[in-house]
């Protein structure tokens, strides 16, 4: 056990003595306080602790609901959504990238894989290290937020952490294809571009999925938007109402139950979801723990959150947010994720113990 | 327990592309010597090191470490190396780096600073102990690499190219140093192709090229065939002279007569010979063969490598791994 704590504690200060390690942690730090310094009035939308002020029609609108809305909104999608789906990962896989290349390089090697421990041990090692960094990097991130959320909105939501998983599971999912092509190619920057290239290619196909079921959506004859526009100020003020949005959410459970689409456009998505199935499903997962952040979280529990406590029975809520995110069901995407980081982490492995160094 | 540390029989490496590294090495390498592995470079050294230290994976042949077979992780407890192209985190002290070894090597919490002590102290870096790795000089690195290789307590040292970029003060103390390690009953494998590093401190030698062992045995004994007076001289032997020197077991060759003795005693009636032949004795020297003469003799350079009684034993039986 000892061998294995050294080689830990050693990946831990590899990754700590990089320079990259710091900057990722002092962006996550003021990406982090950048959303807690937002704030609402009645009027306005304040940004760095009141510093500044901006007009808003969503604060005009007057409703807590509303504010709660357009903060969870700017946590989900710009910062949930950009920082720690895109930038964070990609910062976290460049930190990452070279520990497999530099544990293979012929004198880290000699005194790495020359010792008591396995070289399996090495791999484990070194991948969890590289996992408990981006630990670090979400765990820090996600605790400043959930202050956040009780700051702003009122609430203890410890939902927020289903992020950390979640987050670990997208980088595993990259990470376990770039270990693959590290330990193979020992190279750094190939590692990283093919990486990205992966990453890319599986985010096209869930974008394509996203647009096509639009598509069907479409062709069933659905129109969105319309009640929960309140028809007085649609012309003017583009914020929803209580009553508006619940009934959206009602008219699109039955509707969708009810009208058939095109089956071209099925057959389409039922395609490409075959050769998603091969790629790991980043948007998905992250879907999932925003799904869950909605379900069991800020909305569900603020004490303005009527709209959808109010909803008669959990169940009917429940249905109406699967049918908002209307991919596969969590248990496909974090299944075929965790295959996928499985296969490449033992081919990887296997490399890994068996190539000559 | 076995005489030998290490026994092999038949180790073969080839490399993908078909490069045959290592053609069926056999050796032995006798408990608490300091062994040394000469040869060019590329000749298969480090490749041999690294088949016996795990870091590859011979293609044949099989053999012993320390009484296990070749890749007992548990084995490699006893076994310190420093490898040919050191390479420590830059982030560690050199203190750190002896440490982390240490911890690798599954030493108790209890002794790891004791031994990283008294190692810092053995290599001369005491007074360094706390900068980092990337602050050091080679020389520096190549002193924490022996002592990374030494906290085990190892019985048997794999030291790959060791100075290699040492200032010649750091030779004069390495050889001191490896010296002590043999009286401690250490084996210290050493491959170098700086053989006048070697030849000081080393009991057996094993000479390499292509992927073979030309030659294996006590430096004496190796040198045996050419160890002797020379002696030079002006003019031209007569036939019935030079008979009478060849009869005698003397070498002769343009100018010069070889005597197979160290005996200067031995000297002296060839030396009356000679002037009695009516020529005149220009040169007396004792040759003692260099292990660069025998290194060069067995690798190229000469066209009749010089017979190696010591190689002339039967191959070691091996048990299979």
């Amino acid at each position: 056990m000892k061998p294995f704590l050294t080689l830990l504690l050693e990946s831990y200060r590899g990754l700590k003595s990089e320079t990259i390690f710091w900057v990722t942690v002092g962006l996550s730090v003021i990406v982090a306080t950048l959303f807690l310094s937002i704030g609402f009035n009645e009027k306005e939308i304040s940004f760095l602790f009141g510093a500044t002020n901006i007009e808003s029609d969503f604060s005009g609108s007057g409703t807590r609901l509303v504010q709660e809305v357009v903060y969870i909104m700017i946590f989900t999608d710009l910062i949930a959504g950009g920082w720690l789906t895109f930038i964070a990962i990609i910062l976290a896989l460049i930190s990452c990238a070279s520990i497999f290349p530099d544990a293979m390089k012929e004198g880290a090697a000699g005194m790495l894989m020359t010792k008591v421990p396995s070289r399996f041990q090495v791999f484990l090692a070194k991948l969890t290290g590289s996992l408990f960094f981006v630990f670090i990097q979400v765990g820090l991130f996600v605790v400043i937020v959930f202050v956040a959320f009780r700051w702003r909105l009122g609430v203890w939501d410890f939902s927020v952490f289903w992020y950390v998983p979640a987050v670990l599971l997208v980088f595993l999912n990259l990470y376990s294809f770039m270990v693959l092509l590290g330990v193979m190619t020992r190279s750094v920057m190939t590692s990283i571009m093919l990486t990205m290239l992966v990453w890319g290619i599986s985010a096209g196909i869930d974008w394509t999925i996203s647009f096509q079921e639009t598509a069907y959506q479409n062709s069933q004859s659905f129109e969105f938007g319309g009640p929960a526009i309140s028809k007085e100020t649609s012309s003017e003020v583009r914020a929803p109402t209580e009553e508006g949005l619940r009934e959206e959410v009602k008219l699109r459970k039955s509707k969708m139950n009810e009208s058939e689409g095109d089956p071209q456009i099925l057959s389409r998505i039922d395609t490409l979801k075959i050769i998603h199935s091969f790629f790991p499903k980043n948007s998905p997962i992250m879907a999932s723990a925003e799904k869950k952040l909605v379900l069991d979280g800020i909305l569900a529990s603020a004490g303005g959150g009527g709209v959808f406590k109010e909803l008669e029975n959990e169940g009917e809520f429940e249905d109406a947010v699967d049918k908002l995110t209307p991919n596969d069901s969590i248990f496909y995407s974090i299944g075929t994720s965790c295959i996928f980081a499985f296969v490449m982490l033992s081919i990887a492995g296997w490399f890994f113990c068996r190539k000559d160094l | 327990m076995s005489d030998y540390v290490l026994e092999l029989s038949g180790i073969r490496k080839i490399y993908r592309g078909g490069v045959e590294a290592l053609k069926g090495i056999d050796l032995r390498v006798p408990r608490g010597c300091v062994y040394g592995l000469l040869g060019p470079n590329g000749a298969g050294k480090s490749t041999m090191v690294k088949i016996l230290t795990t870091l590859i994976r011979r293609s044949g042949g099989n053999g012993t470490m320390l009484g296990k077979p070749i890749g007992d992780r548990k084995t490699l407890q006893q076994v310190g190396l420093l490898p040919e192209h050191t390479q420590f985190p830059p982030y560690l002290t050199g203190r750190q780096v002896i440490e982390f070894a240490a911890g690798l090597q599954n030493v108790p919490s209890a002794l790891t600073k004791e031994r990283a002590d008294m190692l810092l102290k053995k290599v001369s870096m005491t007074e360094s102990q706390h900068r980092k790795i990337k602050t050091y000089s080679k020389g520096m690195k190549q002193r924490i690499g022996v002592a990374q290789a030494l906290v085990s307590n190892p019985k048997i040292i794999f030291l790959d190219e060791p100075t290699d970029g040492v200032d010649p003060a750091g030779r004069r103390e390495f050889r001191s140093l490896v010296r002590e390690l043999r009286d401690e009953g250490r084996t210290i494998f050493i491959n170098t192709h700086i053989l006048s590093e070697l030849e000081p401190i080393v009991d057996r030698v094993a000479i390499m090229t292509n992927g073979e062992i030309l030659g294996e045995g006590k430096l004496d004994e190796l040198r045996t065939e050419k160890t002797g007076y020379v002696i030079g001289f002006e003019g031209q032997l007569s036939a019935e002279s030079l008979s009478r020197f060849l009869d005698g077991g003397l070498e002769v060759e343009s100018g010069i007569v070889r005597l197979p003795s160290t005996n200067a005693l031995d000297a002296q009636p060839v030396i009356d010979r000679i002037r009695k032949e009516g020529l005149v004795v220009t040169d007396l020297s004792l040759k003692s063969q260099s292990l660069e003469d025998l290194f060069i003799g067995l690798v190229g350079g000469t066209s009749s490598p010089p017979p190696l009684q010591a190689n002339s034993a039967q191959p070691p039986k091996i048990p299979q791994a």
